[in-house]
């Protein structure tokens, strides 16, 4: 963006919003930062404008941040089910963040590719999954497969070897896992660990959720052919196939529910 | 790896984005738990505010739809029910008449869509408990249910077949008077309030969702069902002035169960719905029953007074403002006649002979005012609440925390008690005794609600303390004073003009008491080391407020604004004197003298400060007192503000006669206040301590310092940083005293009990130092030397000047006794250039006696290379 390019824009923010206190030629310089090889055209000008007022301490931006942008980020919180009070917890913490404590107000950061709601949204969930964070363990994928396929109970045969060799599958899972492509890998946790249905995991892909079936059919095939070549490496024998079969189906199974759910 | 811009989340979610730029998104999230799980929300959110949802169905076509669209015919079962005919459709799915072949009943089946994913099947479970829990109860305006439970993919209820029509068709039909409407939403708010005994809330109350039999009974139907689908209703067609329904409806993000013109604010909000957001959908339902166009709030205005009365409060934005329960509406609702023969039929008890008779009325009303009380305070501090906060501060691995979670306990119960204590008090005035009228109840209710939400934000700050914060700075709250809410004067001035108003002010309340945490969790950070963000967003959060406050003309919550401001502003600031003086103007406007004397008190701290405006002080001080004396109670929270400005305005002048009056007066009301072991009670008597040594009564000093000491330790135990700073007092007055091996014990107990506290490197430490680098500097100058050079090595590399300067001086000092002129001549020079803050004054006249010595030592003929600032 040429400074002139830069300056005009400025000057048509400023001038389109007179309640908001803001230097266009100091806006100008933040507008040739953020935009690199991007014209006005391509960036919201306007929500960068106000991202530049406020963090600068505006107060007619601030206000607006608070009324339009902010409460945005709360019904988003509201909408993940998130506690009322905890809410007013995490929009002060992403206030504060934002605005600018004792560092640079992280508004700055704002590049003005997507709207101001959107961006402030995620900061604001990721600051509720820093908070929720505390009380969450990370679950391993391994132990989330194995957690996902339920003890045979009708087989007190196939119980004792899952016992016998559970270490030896958790090994085998761990090795297998790390031969997975990321996506694959990233699929397997968005379903087994994090619960998302198929609906959900495509909206993560903008792709209809038969594909992501289709995708976590394959990580699932890959997954047992690695898992297989791992305890093969190891042991062999009959007794272990026999578990990893058996495992095996359990976990099918358990996605299987998943996808016909769905 | 830097974790995923927020850009780069919100793109996943939209077209073009190339497949390269996905694997580096993968890659990253492969290896980011944090990122992940940001995704996960979004996607989340995103599916259920529908965005992500028509991405699918786009792409997916109509056979998407679900089995629920397939119409049943005669002869289909569900579960054990055979479809006999359809009745009609709703948003919650499809009503059937339904054949139950065990019990050889007809019954009414609704029936709903199971859902995707797995949530189906706690779904599924969910609508079991609801039936069960409906199944229990039998009421003769609520539907009975029978059963419930998923076939297939669908969710069914059975329930009695109700041969009438909804109360919207009844209403449209018949067109009956208002008496008869209101007598059948009074019926169908029956039903409403047996459920909410039963604890079973409706969330979508509306005419629809209440059937009107042939006998002309209205039932209530569809209990919590709304939450059983994440399919919103369109927004009802709400007339063209119904902006705020419709904006409502609009800016709404995430699921959203109910129906939004019926919806109470906090529903809309993303609140889950209980009873009294219930009640509000009531409300609308009541309003809209006697004429009042949905939305339409100034034709409430046209309603009878008592109507009137009900539906606004039933519609209060803030749920506290409601009536408690259904119960309490529904006596509100009751005609007048009623009323009138209660009393008659009293009287004629009374009469008869038997005043027994009355007591079960009051007695229910004395019970519903401790049940109110119970119910808002529990919301706040319950049995459950306490226990977490003391797990949590029992549980942090700072000094004491056992003692202090135990002193901080107490002040909460403390406060929760005496808040109960006045909020059974106000309501049993108006609502058994008759003393005070309903208007002046809510008032005071809404003040003790105000004072409660201080106590839930105090606790959530405590909730959130860590070990490093409990250590450094406890006993911190944001509580406000209690009293104030007995003043009934001041308190009707908070009153909006304008009732629709109610909502904002009390949001901006809120958010001054949020500021004042930021304040004091800001304060904790500091006091612990870590920066203070608070301080900067409570100033935003003040402004905001203010001009908030100003546009709605809310002039009370203005001036607290003003005055949160201007005590954040430096005192340097302009703006902090003239915030003051603004609010001291809407004092005089309003005629109120509590927002008069704080504006006059932050005035005060100025003058005296600032010396350039010490001849304020004395008009200041007159002002205040006159005030106060307006003031009901003790005031003791102002009247130790002020008589701690005081001491200090007195102390700067050398008048210490009457700064130590001040000062016994200030620790006096701090103790009275907030107790013996409160970090401002604590401060006054440090305060009194140092008075009493400048004025050489070194005795009475030695015994006020002894008292903190025991006041400190009965508080916060044995290993407290206060602890160190009480145990520092005491050696300074034993040394003034000329008692140099006691103050001496007592620095080195308190230099140990430092060190172990907080490592050997803690600025308290090197404070601890220094006192004895100037308790041996008379008695052993190599000592005095090496403390100092401690001291220095902790406090050099942090670069405060004001903590550096009187360490070199002490330094330079012990370098000259020891006879080491060039050292000392350095070390003073550096030290005085350094410039000692005002209250290491009394350090520098010896220092420069010191450099002159040390430069005669050196010979006449040495020049410093600098002169040393004055």
């Amino acid at each position: 963006m040429s400074p002139e390019e830069a300056l005009a824009a400025a000057t048509a923010c400023v001038a389109a919003h007179p309640e908001i206190a803001c230097d266009a030629a100091a806006l100008a310089a933040h507008l040739r930062q953020h935009a690199g090889e991007a014209t006005a055209a391509d960036l919201n000008t306007r929500d960068l404008h106000l991202a530049f007022a406020a963090a600068n301490g505006d107060l007619a931006a601030i206000r607006s941040f608070e009324r339009d942008v902010l409460s945005a980020a709360r019904g988003a919180l509201a909408a993940l089910r998130v506690d009322d009070s905890a809410i007013d917890e995490i929009v002060q913490r992403t206030r504060e963040k934002l605005l600018g404590g004792d560092g640079a107000p992280r508004l700055l950061d704002y590049r003005g590719s997507g709207t101001l709601r959107a961006w402030v949204r995620v900061v604001a969930i990721r600051e509720h999954l820093m908070v929720a964070r505390i009380q969450r363990r990370e679950v391993p994928l391994g132990d989330a497969i194995l957690a996902a396929v339920p003890d045979p109970a009708d087989d007190p045969a196939m119980l004792v070897l899952r016992h016998r060799y559970r270490a030896d599958l958790a090994a085998a899972l761990t090795t297998a896992i790390a031969q997975l492509t990321a996506r694959e890998r990233t699929l397997l946790r968005y379903s087994l660990v994090d619960g998302l249905d198929l609906s959900e995991i495509g909206a993560i892909y903008h792709t209809h959720k038969s594909t992501i079936s289709r995708w976590l059919a394959l990580a699932r095939t890959n997954l047992w052919r690695a898992t297989r070549d791992a305890l093969a490496g190891a042991f062999g024998g009959e007794e272990l196939e026999s578990l990893i079969r058996a495992v095996r189906s359990g976990l099918d199974l358990s996605l299987e529910r998943l996808l016909a759910s769905t | 790896m830097a974790c995923l811009a927020p850009d780069t989340v919100n793109s996943l979610f939209a077209d073009g984005v190339s497949s390269e730029a996905r694997d580096r998104v993968d890659a990253h999230v492969d290896e980011c738990p944090a990122c992940r799980q940001l995704i996960v929300a979004m996607a989340r959110e995103r599916t259920r505010d529908g965005t992500a949802a028509t991405v699918c169905s786009t792409s997916a076509g109509s056979n998407e739809q679900g089995p629920h669209h397939v119409v049943l015919t005669d002869g289909d079962r569900v579960g054990r029910y055979e479809i006999v005919r359809f009745i009609g459709a709703g948003a919650m799915g499809a009503v059937y008449e339904a054949r139950d072949p065990e019990l050889g009943r007809q019954v009414a089946l609704k029936i709903v869509p199971a859902g995707d994913g797995a949530s189906a099947e706690s779904r599924a479970n969910r609508l079991r408990r609801e039936a069960q829990a409906m199944a229990q109860l039998s009421h003769p305006n609520i539907v009975p249910v029978f059963d419930a439970g998923r076939s297939d993919d669908r969710l069914f209820i059975a329930m009695q077949r109700i041969a009438g029509v909804s109360l919207r068709e009844h209403l449209a039909l018949t067109r009956p008077s208002r008496a008869e409407r209101i007598r059948l939403v009074r019926e169908a708010g029956r039903g409403l309030a047996a459920a909410h005994a039963a604890g079973i809330v409706h969330r979508d109350l509306k005419p629809d969702n209440v059937l009107v039999d042939a006998q002309g009974n209205a039932l209530v139907v569809d209990f919590g069902l709304a939450r059983l689908t994440a399919e919103p209703e369109p927004p009802q067609p709400a007339s063209p002035s119904d902006r705020s329904t419709d904006d409502r409806w609009r800016t709404m993000e995430g699921v959203v169960v109910g129906t939004p013109a019926y919806m109470a604010p906090e529903v809309v909000g993303g609140g889950r719905g209980d009873a009294v957001s219930d009640q509000y959908s009531f409300g609308v339902m009541l309003a809209e029953a006697c004429g009042v166009p949905l939305g339409d709030e100034r034709a409430i205005t046209t309603l009878p007074r008592r109507l009137r009365r009900v539906v606004r409060r039933a519609l209060s934005i803030d749920p506290r403002h409601r009536f408690p329960t259904m119960d309490a509406l529904l006596a509100a609702l009751a005609p007048p006649r009623a009323t009138r023969l209660a009393i008659l039929g009293v009287l004629a008890a009374v009469a008869a002979g038997l005043v027994i008779v009355m007591w079960p009325h009051q007695s229910d009303a004395v019970a519903a005012c401790r049940r109110a009380a119970d119910q808002h305070r529990d919301r706040v501090w319950s049995a459950q609440t306490r226990r977490e906060l003391a797990t949590h501060l029992q549980g942090l691995a700072a000094p004491g925390a056992a003692s202090i979670s135990e002193t901080v306990l107490a002040r909460l119960d403390h406060y929760a008690t005496d808040w109960h204590r006045q909020r059974v008090e106000v309501c049993e005035a108006a609502d058994v005794r008759g003393e005070r009228s309903p208007g002046m109840r809510d008032i005071q209710t809404a003040c003790l609600d105000d004072r409660l939400v201080e106590l839930d934000v105090t606790r959530r700050m405590l909730q959130a303390l860590s070990a490093q914060e409990l250590a450094s700075a406890p006993g911190l709250d944001v509580l406000g004073d209690l009293a104030s809410c007995t003043d009934v004067r001041d308190l009707a001035r908070d009153v909006p003009a304008d009732p629709m108003l109610d909502g904002v002010a009390r949001a901006l309340r809120r958010e001054l008491v949020e500021a004042n945490a930021s304040i004091v969790r800001g304060r904790i950070a500091r006091a612990a080391g870590l920066p203070d963000l608070g301080r900067l967003a409570a100033l935003h959060t003040a402004e905001a407020v203010r001009t908030s406050a100003r546009a709605a003309h809310l002039p009370t919550i203005e001036a607290h604004a003003l005055r949160v401001r201007s005590h954040l502003l430096d005192k340097t600031d302009d703006r902090r004197a003239t915030g003051f003086y603004e609010a001291l103007a809407i004092g005089d406007r309003l005629a109120s003298h509590g927002i008069r004397i704080d504006a006059l008190i932050g005035l005060l701290d100025g003058a005296v400060t600032d010396a350039a405006r010490n001849g304020e002080v004395p008009l200041l001080v007159r002002l205040i007192e006159a005030t106060l004396t307006d003031l009901p109670g003790a005031q003791d929270a102002r009247r130790a503000r002020l008589a701690a400005l005081r001491t200090d305005y007195h102390r700067g002048r050398q008048e210490l006669a009457e700064a130590e009056t001040f000062a016994r007066d200030a620790v006096a009301r701090f103790e009275a206040d907030r107790g013996r072991g409160d970090p401002f009670a604590l401060n006054a008597r440090r305060v009194l301590a140092a008075l009493l040594r400048e004025r050489g009564q070194l005795e009475e000093a030695r015994q006020v310092d002894e008292e903190l000491l025991t006041a400190v330790r009965a508080t916060y135990g044995e290993r407290h940083p206060f602890v160190v700073v009480a145990l520092i007092e005491r050696g300074t007055s034993l040394a003034r005293a000329g008692q140099i091996a006691e103050a001496r014990a007592a620095f080195t107990q308190a230099l140990g009990l430092a060190e172990a506290l907080h490592g050997s490197q803690h600025l308290q430490v090197a404070q601890v130092q220094r006192k004895l680098g100037y308790l041996e500097l008379d008695v052993d100058a190599r000592a005095a030397r090496a403390w100092f050079a401690r001291a220095l090595a902790i406090v050099e590399p942090r670069g405060k000047p004001e903590a550096i300067a009187p360490l070199l001086v002490g330094a330079g000092e012990a370098a000259l006794a020891l006879g080491d002129a060039p050292t000392a001549v350095a070390e003073l020079e550096r030290g005085l250039a350094l410039r000692l803050s005002p209250k290491d004054a009394q350090l520098e006249p010896p220092a420069r006696a010191a450099l002159a010595r040390a430069r005669e030592l050196l010979g006449g003929d040495h020049r410093p290379a600098r002169e040393a600032s004055p």
